[in-house]
């Protein structure tokens, strides 16, 4: 993955739906812009194309795994090369809620060949840090369910003909998908959080981390004489 | 005969074995007639028999239309064109060139990845 000419910083959090990592990254970001230094947000969600092409999909049940994958590695491109890459060149610390191991997991579930997607997101820079917020399925799936939520069609792996029941359907395909972690993140680095801690607790480990290794003085805004903030 | 073969894996669960019709892949810049010989080979085709089918590149069903259309805005970057056409195509291949070449059907392609190929290359990749 390509490194050079960028300034920047890339942090992205991971780890199964109701692990927190959003709460807990929404809160770096708050921290970071209170002292002052250049963040940008971005998260792993659908733009258009993909909202039409995944609904059209769904409801024709045209998707395939390849062309689930591709579709969505399609949107990422387009949020990668008019975001995130022009930000780092810029010198922001990016915040990444998701990033391609969260497509590495969901399509190898899906059937997808591991090795033919990691070639597939190549082009993306590889984060500086990434927090993997680990907990067990079971209180994953306790904290996502208690509500009785409404699940999306695929969020819910439905095309994989798991189950008829959605729920069922669910647990299934984030228990696959929660083993399909533990083995991304032994082939890449990771900062393990402890998602059952107290938020703030992980929220203060989190800030450890990040302090030690980046160093946060370089990317202070730079305001002009006068300008407030 | 030889088993078809794939330029890579392959996809998840399409044994090669069970391709049975012919693929038939026509390339050439614009202008250079592709569209008029693909009309007369199928016209030949269909005549002495054969069943025909022809895809080629911004035709799939799942982001023909949205491909087409976003091309006309012309904000699209590099890398998200060339994962834009790799979704058309695989559409394509997963839908229709497979199917049909499983159904023994002759497959004509009016441009393949080897265009992919060439403007990728053309662009950087």
């Amino acid at each position: 993955m390509p490194t050079n000419e960028i300034d920047g910083k890339l942090i992205a959090v991971e780890g199964l739906d109701g692990s927190g990592k959003s709460t807990q990254i929404r809160l770096l970001k708050r921290w970071l812009e209170l002292e002052g230094y250049k963040v940008f947000f971005t998260e792993w969600n659908s733009s258009d194309l993909v909202r039409q092409a995944t609904r059209k999909g769904k409801k024709k049940k045209l998707l395939t795994p390849t062309t689930f994958s591709l579709i969505h590695a399609t949107d990422f491109a387009d949020r990668y090369e008019r975001q995130i890459l022009p930000l780092l060149k810029g010198g922001y610390i990016v915040l990444a809620d998701r990033y391609v191991y969260t497509a590495f997991a969901r399509d190898a579930v899906r059937g997808c060949d591991r090795d033919w997607l990691r070639k597939l997101y190549r082009f993306a820079r590889k984060p500086d840090i990434t927090f993997f917020f680990e907990l067990s399925l079971d209180v994953a799936l306790g904290r996502i369910l208690e509500g009785r939520p409404t699940l999306k069609f695929h969020e819910a792996g439905m095309d994989m003909n798991f189950s008829n029941d959605i729920y069922e359907s669910f647990k299934i395909f984030q228990g696959k998908i929660y083993e399909e972690y533990g083995r991304i993140f032994k082939e890449f680095p990771a900062e393990r959080i402890n998602a059952i801690l107290p938020s703030e607790q992980q929220q203060a480990n989190m800030r450890d981390i990040v302090k030690k290794r980046i160093n946060l003085p370089g990317f202070k805004l730079r305001l002009k004489k006068g300008e407030g903030l | 005969m030889k088993p078809k073969r794939f330029y890579g894996k392959g996809l998840p669960g399409v044994d090669p074995a069970l391709i049975k019709g012919t693929l038939i892949v026509i390339e050439g810049s614009d202008g250079a007639g592709r569209s008029t010989q693909i009309d007369f080979l199928q016209n030949w085709l269909e005549r002495k028999g054969y069943p025909t089918v022809v895809v080629g590149l911004k035709r799939s069903e799942l982001v023909g239309e949205a491909l087409a259309e976003a091309m006309k805005g012309n904000t699209l970057t590099a890398t998200t064109l060339k994962l834009f056409y790799a979704t058309d195509f695989a559409d394509q291949l997963e839908r229709v060139i497979i199917p049909s070449l499983k159904a023994g059907f002759v497959v004509l392609a009016d441009r393949y990845i080897y265009t992919l190929m060439a403007r990728d290359i053309v662009r950087g990749s």
